[in-house]
């Protein structure tokens, strides 16, 4: 990096993807700022509303529910991934489908399996009663147990496949050693093998901790009334309330947390560095490992296999039986919700009394769900067409200024919109687009969700980029080669099937959207998430249980293109090779 | 280099471009927010897809709830994308208030169909097109006729008589809630409920507290508790108990204490359709129009000539049917858009009181 030049095209390179989120992610939280104390003037009445006792118990509990599932996700997560690292190699591929499939899957849709899942009446009371086991259905459903179900359900998969990440990277040797030197397999873990599992665990949980914050669908689908989340409270000022800053002040608050979370992980950060707000992120984004595991078609864990020879015969099985288990959770609301998809009447009761491919029929045939997808996939393609653009070429930029200050202050703003939780983004976003005259445009949408894909493509680019030797670009050019064809014939083939994994990444996340969106829409773009949540909240037909089936296909065409042969490369570096 | 950006350039200009296909204007239209479920479904059929085919006007019909942000929007940004919204009073009087929406001229609606409605129908911010009532239901699987059942609010509180899990409106929003409810169990009589005693409501909710299983937000959440969740009794909206029922899930209605609500069809300020808007509220108060309507959702006319299309036994369904409106009350939803010494409206009192008390 001593060229000033090459340094100047990667900035160039950046600038693009910078420009967008600077407008239209770090303005809008500025705005928000704004708005909170009602900018010019500075009115302290909407901040003194936030913290009145009845809203900081519910930032409090907010805060508490966030941490309590965090918890939980990493005690399930952790032995799970262990499972994933020691499974044979078929047994592993299965396992780690069922942890690939809910993550590509819509959260909606999950949280509505939920509901028919855990009712009084639903899918398990009526299988416990049937067996005979209980007289009286158990409480499941609308209540803390409910609700942590649910979210820890959507959360593993962002915790368990970090933690396997680093798992792997564990050198098998060691255990071996360690036992050898008479360390007993408690100690071994405890001072070896946990350890190296640390970057995994704090990236992982920092993640979910977040993303548990700025939740609401989910804890009001599947919670008490008590459990009322600070999103709850945005969401229904927004509906009902005139009181554009105090959404606004709450929305502060709440960023101000997640703000808050961040600088706790970082004091713990081994060695903190002047200007490491990118590294920061990088470590506490559990997706970037994520994203490489996703991208691989090789599942490889070598620390497994040495604890198999190791005899730990009891241990072992009940490792797996836990691993068997935790697959049937993470499947299980994919399998219900297609089983009641093919339900002949009105309801959703389970199990189907008559069996038909009417609500198929009724989705296929209805104008208004045709107009949804439509829609739906247009907004997919062109926010996927210009993340692909805009991230790609910022991620080459951050992978060429890498070990400069610039790189790391890039590759943190890039990250930024997938830290902090989209209901504060959305409400940003829902004021600054108003403004520019976007609300409602399919436009705006566009732009939107392009910000929110931008961090999933750059963390997977970013990895790619700074995977490969920097000296194959120079031997290209060297060789006379211009910029642009070493990029195109030497840079691009490289990373080709990373690149497939963001495009997919970006399109799946624009298909999905559902907070934002629903803030920024206006009534003219219903998307088939916006529609899904509406139908949800209207009315409980299988027409929504057929439109989830079709859309869990997703994943697998999804693994299936991911799975097409093609030029693949011997990676050199770890996956965990961290670029910055 | 160059080259490079001059292709970023030509992408960008495609991706442009073709946004810019999709957003194509439309003439002589109208855009409605009709609400979601068997209500979006019964405007659309009875109202919607007979005035296109009459007017050649094209209706875009928004099936969601309307929500303020929708109408505030229009205040920020001068840039209102609907031309009407069925909403209810508590929800339409702070907005009137606030200026966003248009005062109705009824000159410029049918004088022949304005005259038959009622004078609570037609306010200075909207028509009124349909009643709904938030009634007591009971599961017909563990009430059946001919056995003793609750038949007010007074004996739905009483869990040791009436045993069963129990649902109650949520009321997080402030415009509605199971408050009036509470103080009829405790022995208001129903024409002395308002002004609302909060403080009294709240302590009678106290004792009800231990026994709902879940406070439901939305109509979906209502069905789906008597659905699969288990649910013995609970207070819901009229239309989707008849829906229930029509599912195989019969449920009984206590028309005892029945609260009455309107729906109003109002119009945003800056609406760019003003005279489709008009043309459409003529059209939707045909007194065949609202029996259509009324048949398809079981919600009751707001014009009374429609009971002349109704077949008795449907009639005899709903809240508006004499019947069953000596049995119930109207909410007074003025009383909730009141606004207070503080400014602030007895909806945001009730809406902050509600979640202080049930995080408790």
């Amino acid at each position: 990096m001593k060229n000033p030049s090459r340094q100047a095209v990667a900035w160039a390179l950046a600038l693009p993807a910078l420009l967008l989120l600077v407008v239209f992610f770090f303005y809008p939280l500025l705005r928000i700022a704004g708005l909170s104390v009602g900018f010019p003037k500075l009115l302290l009445a909407d901040y003194a509303t936030v913290f009145n006792p009845v809203n900081r118990m519910i930032a409090v509990r907010t805060f508490s529910i966030a941490g309590i599932i965090t918890l939980v996700t990493l005690l399930l997560a952790y032995p799970m991934a262990a499972f994933l690292c020691q499974a044979h190699s078929m047994a592993r591929k299965l396992a780690m489908l069922c942890v690939v499939i809910p993550f590509l899957t819509s959260f909606l849709v999950r949280s509505y399996a939920w509901v028919v899942l855990l009712g009084d009446e639903g899918a398990i009371n009526s299988a416990l009663r049937w067996l005979g086991l209980i007289a009286d259905p158990l409480e499941l459903l609308y209540n803390r147990f409910g609700m942590s179900v649910g979210m820890v359900h959507i959360m593993l998969p962002l915790l368990v496949l970090p933690i396997y990440a680093s798992m792997r990277g564990i050198d098998p040797m060691q255990w071996k050693a360690t036992q050898a030197l008479g360390g007993g397999a408690l100690r071994s873990f405890l001072t070896v093998y946990l350890p190296q599992t640390y970057a995994g665990i704090r990236s992982g949980c920092t993640l979910v901790f977040i993303l548990s914050l700025g939740f609401y669908i989910t804890p009001a689908m599947l919670g008490s009334s008590r459990d009322l989340m600070l999103g709850n409270l945005i969401a229904a000022n927004v509906e009902t309330a005139t009181h554009y800053g105090l959404s606004a002040a709450i929305a502060f608050v709440l960023l101000a947390g997640t703000v808050l979370v961040f600088a706790a992980v970082r004091r713990r950060e081994p060695r903190p560095q002047p200007g490491a707000l990118a590294r920061l992120f990088m470590h506490t984004l559990g997706l970037e490992r994520v994203a490489v595991a996703l991208s691989r078609r090789r599942w490889r864990c070598s620390a497994g296999r040495v604890r198999r020879g190791g005899g730990r015969f009891k241990a072992r099985w009940l490792l797996v039986l836990f691993g068997v288990l935790m697959c049937l959770y993470l499947l299980l609301p994919s399998m219900i919700v297609v089983v009641a998809s093919f339900n002949g009447q009105d309801s959703l009761a389970f199990p189907p009394q008559q069996w038909s491919l009417r609500w198929y029929r009724f989705l296929l045939s209805d104008e208004q769900w045709a107009l949804a997808g439509g829609l739906s996939l247009k907004i997919a393609l062109a926010s996927t067409a210009l993340t692909m653009l805009l991230g790609t070429l910022a991620s080459y930029g951050i992978a060429r200024l890498r070990g400069t200050r610039a790189g790391r202050v890039i590759y943190g703003a890039a990250l930024a919109p997938m830290v902090v939780p989209s209901v504060v983004t959305a409400l940003g976003a829902f004021a600054v687009l108003s403004d520019m005259g976007l609300f409602g445009t399919m436009v705006g949408v566009v732009i939107m969700h392009t910000c929110l894909s931008i961090p999933l493509v750059t963390v997977l680019m970013v990895a790619a980029f700074s995977s490969f030797d920097e000296r194959l670009e120079m031997a290209a050019q060297s060789l006379g080669a211009s910029r642009w064809r070493t990029f195109r014939r030497v840079v691009v083939p490289l990373v080709a099937s990373s690149l497939l994994s963001s495009l997919l990444m970006a399109f799946l996340h624009s298909f999905d959207e559902v907070v934002l969106t629903s803030f920024i829409a206006g009534t003219r773009m219903m998307t088939v998430p916006l529609k899904m949540w509406e139908n949800i909240r209207n009315q409980v037909d299988p027409a929504i249980a057929a439109l989830s089936s079709l859309l869990i296909l997703i994943p697998f065409v999804v693994l299936a293109l991911q799975g097409l042969p093609g030029r693949r490369r011997p990676r050199s570096n770890p996956p965990g090779g961290l670029p910055v | 280099m160059i080259r490079m950006i001059a292709n970023r350039g030509a992408v960008a200009l495609i991706v442009g471009f073709g946004l810019a296909l999709c957003a194509v204007a439309q003439t002589r239209q109208l855009a409605i927010i009709a609400g979601g479920g068997v209500l979006g479904e019964g405007v659309t059929k009875a109202f919607v897809e007979p005035f296109e085919k009459e007017t050649g006007i094209k209706v875009r019909v928004i099936r969601d709830q309307v929500s303020t942000a929708k109408y505030m929007l229009q205040k920020e940004s001068g840039n209102i994308d609907f031309d009407l919204a069925g909403n209810t009073g508590a929800g339409s009087i702070p907005l009137a208030r606030q200026g966003v929406l248009e005062t109705i001229d009824y000159s410029k609606l049918d004088k022949a169909l304005m005259a038959r409605l009622p004078a609570e129908a037609k306010k200075p911010w909207g028509v009124q097109y349909f009643n709904y009532a938030f009634v007591l239901g009971l599961d017909a699987a563990r009430f059946p006729a001919g056995k003793p059942a609750p038949s007010n609010w007074a004996e739905f509180w009483d869990v040791k008589k009436f045993p069963g899990t129990r649902t109650l409106q949520n009321a997080e929003l402030g415009i509605q809630g199971p408050l009036e409810e509470a103080l009829l169990a405790d022995g208001v009589p129903m024409d002395k409920l308002y002004p609302l005693d909060v403080d009294r409501a709240f302590r009678s909710l106290d004792r009800i507290k231990p026994s709902i299983r879940k406070w439901w937000k939305v109509g979906s959440e209502q069905m789906q508790l008597f659905q699969s969740g288990g649910v013995a009794m609970g207070m819901g909206f009229d239309g989707r108990f008849i829906a229930l029922t029509q599912a195989n899930k019969p449920v009984r209605i206590v028309w005892n204490q029945a609260k009455t609500i309107s729906l109003y069809w109002t119009i945003p300020k800056g609406s760019k359709n003003l005279k489709e808007a008009y043309e459409f509220i003529s059209f939707a108060t045909r007194p065949d129009r609202q029996a259509e309507f009324a048949k398809l959702t079981g919600y009751a006319p707001a014009n009374p000539d429609a009971f002349q299309h109704i077949p008795k036994e449907l009639a005899e369904q709903m809240v508006t049917y004499p019947d069953n409106s000596k049995l119930a009350y109207q909410m007074n939803q003025e009383w909730y858009s009141e606004i207070g010494a503080d400014g602030k409206t007895n909806a945001d009192r009730i809406a902050q009181r509600w979640n202080e008390w049930i995080t408790k």
